[in-house]
């Protein structure tokens, strides 16, 4: 079997990106490597966006695929902040046709608002230039990109009549749960590819390394209906984490850092039952950690509008209409909505909103 | 004349973009561009006070920890409430791990590869990047310091655990030893701080014992190529300097005490004297001049005459200061092995090489006080108390991000946000000229900076980079016929 044309994806999904990484890293190490001949025009952009999805990128990988990334840094556009040296190739990289575009951070939609440039050109212009002129892949690197993310942060005080957020912040085909954005809904690359969304905030390496390496050999991802990568955004938080049994028990956290390895979080104010995305198998830095399992609820990052939507982050969601909403619309597939109902008549069951059974102390 | 257009802050688009105008082979003038506005101020306005440090950390993805901390401490503060002393240490301990992570990261990875065989032929091949021994054993090292990190941070970027009231966990004795371990594996990497003196002779005699520490070797070998380049002589800041102090003490105390030092000697600081004015940023003149605990949120005008940066410009007592490693070492008073007096002419002197010899003073401060602070923590301890949210009340919170100081000032009216106010480092370092166009430091260190190839300006790149901008930057140069140039810069920071 070519090698190259493995589905990157759909391995990570089945045995699980360690695994994957384990049993591929060479050839992932040789997909990135290709960007280095140049048989593949790799563009990384910013926009309003805070550098974390290119730290994360930098986290928590096997040392194949730094040592790859390390010869890219040499060689390649492939990330303008891990070039070393001389970039006259970066500035070459943007006035030729990329063959896979990478957006971090959010766009301003009025192109004259001035709240994004880069070197006197409007953000908004620059992405739609090269996004329009890319053959394999438009990728939306987190949450900004994805979907407006923090810089769409609502103005809810209307402050200066600058609405819906101070910028007017978009991500590249979605604002907020809209389709459409910066790119418009019906844009598509040159192979045909819709906007991948590689949301979380910030995004994972692996999520983002796999991914690319994927869409580097013209691999389709399958993607769920906020077109993300679906073997990575399948499964729910919730189902997966480490704190699932104390929530069957009906055994909750009362307060933070109350025993946080022996309750659930939920009451918290953790976004784990509405928020779909493989962390809590994954992990973080390396397999380190995850949120939840440092006794921190989820904010559920890796959603559209999560800021507006999940805000209060402390204050347990209680609207169940909303609850079953946000379920079934978050949701990529039927079985998944049922799964997300399930899940909210199995939380009513075990009594979420009343007294815990046990409470010590 | 000629005028060099440099790009720095993001990357290849560039959020902070420095103009330079270069007259008989040094810098006469520079102005700084800050090109990115999110309105973070704005939007805060009128939700839960706890969801600041959520949404105040995303300022900086470089920098997150601290703005979560320092948020933290605002709102702690509107509601007088003290954190347990469990979680002063964890707090001590995520700050302390990230903070030595982040200067490993400039000294060998950033600023370091100035100072290198390949790109300087100053024959430090052990930082040629990408290629030299000293560089790929950081590279390994900055990677368990994270890991470190993430054993109480749950992830990073963007954790999750400092939370109102304290810490969402207190380690058990694995995961305390995990870090440990993890800490002093990179600290003998590094090297003693006590074998300083004999890793200079090594250094300078041309020789490398690896028992010493290999980190501390290639440290010592960037600071001497620095001061052989002669950035003891330009980089120049106001010689007036400002620090916040951080890492909390049981006795109330701070580890890096707070102050100012004004070219003579240490005054207390008090933060009611610090304005951000906005004659130079893209603001309307209502949104600066006054203290910022008073200050709305700013509107946005852009194109305003005269304006040319999304960037503040704060001001203490209505002086320009500079913030920093190099702050917080003179507020201690503290120049281990007399480096900086030996080597720029005085322990309190601002210069390029200066920032560069404190910034690795302090890792090696702050290596050591870690290794205390895990011994000092205790499993199981309290590491939570409930936070109320107030119905109304102000809060400051003043801290340290690696590369300066940082304030967040919040209003809460009827237990939600009603004002709220960030001042980056880059602002302090790196912002335009204020009300009476006087120059924020970095705009002043430029002026002197010698150019011989306009094609190369290595020292404007050096001394960019010894301000530690927090984000990559790009440099665009443009000669006069016309030719443009692009060189990628070391990080620096967004700007709201």
């Amino acid at each position: 079997m070519d090698l190259y044309r493995r589905d990157f994806l759909k391995l990570a999904g089945a045995i699980g990106a360690g695994a994957v990484i384990g049993l591929y890293k060479v050839d992932i190490a040789k997909a990135l490597e290709r960007a280095i001949s140049g048989e593949v025009r790799l563009v990384w952009l910013q926009g309003q966006g805070c550098t974390a999805d290119s730290i994360s990128l930098l986290q928590g990988v096997h040392p194949d695929l730094v040592d790859a990334v390390t010869k890219l840094r040499v060689n390649v556009a492939f990330h303008p902040t891990i070039m070393a040296g001389s970039g006259e190739g970066a500035m070459a990289a943007l006035e030729k046709p990329p063959d896979v575009l990478v957006v971090e951070g959010a766009v301003p939609e009025d192109p004259d608002s001035g709240f994004a440039e880069v070197g006197g050109i409007p953000f908004r212009t620059l992405v739609e230039k090269l996004a329009g002129q890319t053959n394999v892949a438009v990728v939306a690197a987190g949450n900004c990109a994805s979907f407006g993310g923090f810089p769409a942060s609502r103005n809810i005080k209307k402050l200066y009549g600058l609405t819906p957020s101070p910028t007017n912040a978009s991500g590249l085909q979605f604002k907020y749960k809209e389709r459409g954005g910066i790119l418009g809904a019906d844009f598509t690359t040159k192979a045909g590819l819709p906007v991948i969304n590689i949301p979380g905030c910030p995004t994972h390496p692996d999520w983002l390394l796999l991914t690319l390496a994927s869409a580097i050999h013209g691999v389709i991802p399958e993607l769920d209906r906020w077109q993300r990568p679906l073997p990575f955004f399948q499964p729910l938080v919730h189902d997966q984490c480490a704190l699932r049994g104390f929530f069957d028990k009906g055994i909750f956290s009362e307060y933070l850092s109350d025993k946080p390895e022996q309750g659930c979080l939920y009451k918290l104010g953790c976004r784990g039952p509405y928020t779909y995305c493989d962390d809590s198998i994954r992990k973080w830095n390396n397999k380190t950690n995850v949120c939840r399992n440092a006794g921190a609820p989820c904010i559920g990052c890796m959603e559209p509008d999560f800021w507006d939507e999940f805000s209060p982050f402390y204050e347990q969601m209680e609207d169940l209409p909303l609850l079953m909403g946000v379920s079934a619309a978050t949701a990529g597939k039927a079985a998944i909505a049922a799964a997300g109902i399930g899940i909210v008549a199995h939380a009513l069951r075990r009594g979420v909103s009343k007294e815990p059974e046990e409470k010590e102390g | 004349m000629v005028k060099i257009e440099i790009d720095p802050v993001t990357r290849i688009e560039g959020h902070l973009s420095v103009t330079v105008n270069v007259e008989n082979g040094k810098v006469t003038e520079a102005y700084t561009h800050s090109t990115m506005f999110r309105g973070v101020e704005i939007f805060l306005v009128g939700r839960d006070p706890r969801d600041a440090p959520h949404f105040t950390q995303r300022v900086c993805g470089v920098c997150f920890e601290v703005h979560r901390l320092t948020s933290l401490r605002a709102i702690e503060d509107a509601a007088g409430l003290t954190i347990p002393d469990g979680a002063r240490k964890l707090r001590n301990i995520y700050q302390g791990i990230f903070h030595l992570w982040n200067h490993a990261v400039h000294l060998y990875a950033l600023a370091g590869p100035d100072y290198s065989d390949a790109v300087a032929k100053t024959g430090l091949k052990r930082l040629d990047p990408l290629a030299g021994k000293g560089y790929l054993e950081a590279v390994v090292n900055q990677r368990k310091l994270l890991q470190a990190f993430a054993v109480i941070g749950g992830k990073a970027p963007h954790p999750l655990t400092p939370v109102p009231g304290g810490f969402s966990n207190a380690p058990s004795v694995e995961k305390i030893m995990q870090m440990k371990t993890m800490i002093l594996e990179v600290s003998s990497w590094l090297g003693a701080t006590e074998n300083v003196p004999a890793i200079i002779d090594n250094v300078v005699n041309g020789k490398f014992d690896p028992e010493l520490g290999s980190g501390l070797h290639d440290i010592v070998g960037l600071l001497l190529a620095a001061k052989e380049a002669g950035a003891d002589t330009w980089g120049l800041g106001p010689g007036r300097f400002y620090a916040h102090g951080f890492y909390d003490l049981p006795d109330g105390g701070l580890f890096f005490p707070r102050g100012t030092f004004d070219g003579g000697k240490i005054n207390p600081l008090d933060e009611k004297n610090v304005v951000e004015h906005v004659t130079r940023s893209w603001y309307s003149d209502e949104s600066g001049g006054m203290y910022v605990g008073d200050a709305p949120p700013p509107e946005p005008k852009y194109g305003k005459s005269g304006a040319y940066s999304w960037a503040k410009a704060p001001r203490y007592e209505g002086k320009s200061m500079e913030v920093g490693p190099l702050a917080r070492m003179i507020m201690k008073e503290s120049d281990p092995f007399d480096l900086r007096k030996a080597l720029t002419g005085g322990s309190t002197k601002s210069s390029t090489l200066g920032r560069l010899i404190a910034r690795a003073q302090e890792a090696l401060l702050i290596r050591d006080a870690l290794v205390t602070w895990l011994d000092e923590l205790v499993p199981g301890e309290k590491v939570y108390t409930n936070y109320e949210i107030p119905d109304s009340g102000f809060g400051v919170g003043l801290w340290e991000a690696t590369r300066g100081s940082i304030g967040h000032w919040v209003n809460v009216k009827n237990k939600k946000i009603d004002r709220y106010q960030i001042i980056t480092p880059t602002a302090w370092n790196l912002g335009p000229r204020d009300n009476k166009g006087q120059p924020s430091p970095m705009e002043q260190a430029l002026v002197g900076v010698p150019v011989p190839d306009i094609k190369n300006p290595i020292n404007v790149l050096r001394t960019i980079r010894s301000f530690d901008p927090c984000l990559a930057c790009t440099v665009h140069i443009q000669t006069p016929h016309g030719k443009k140039y692009t060189i990628s810069t070391s990080p620096a920071e967004v700007v709201r």
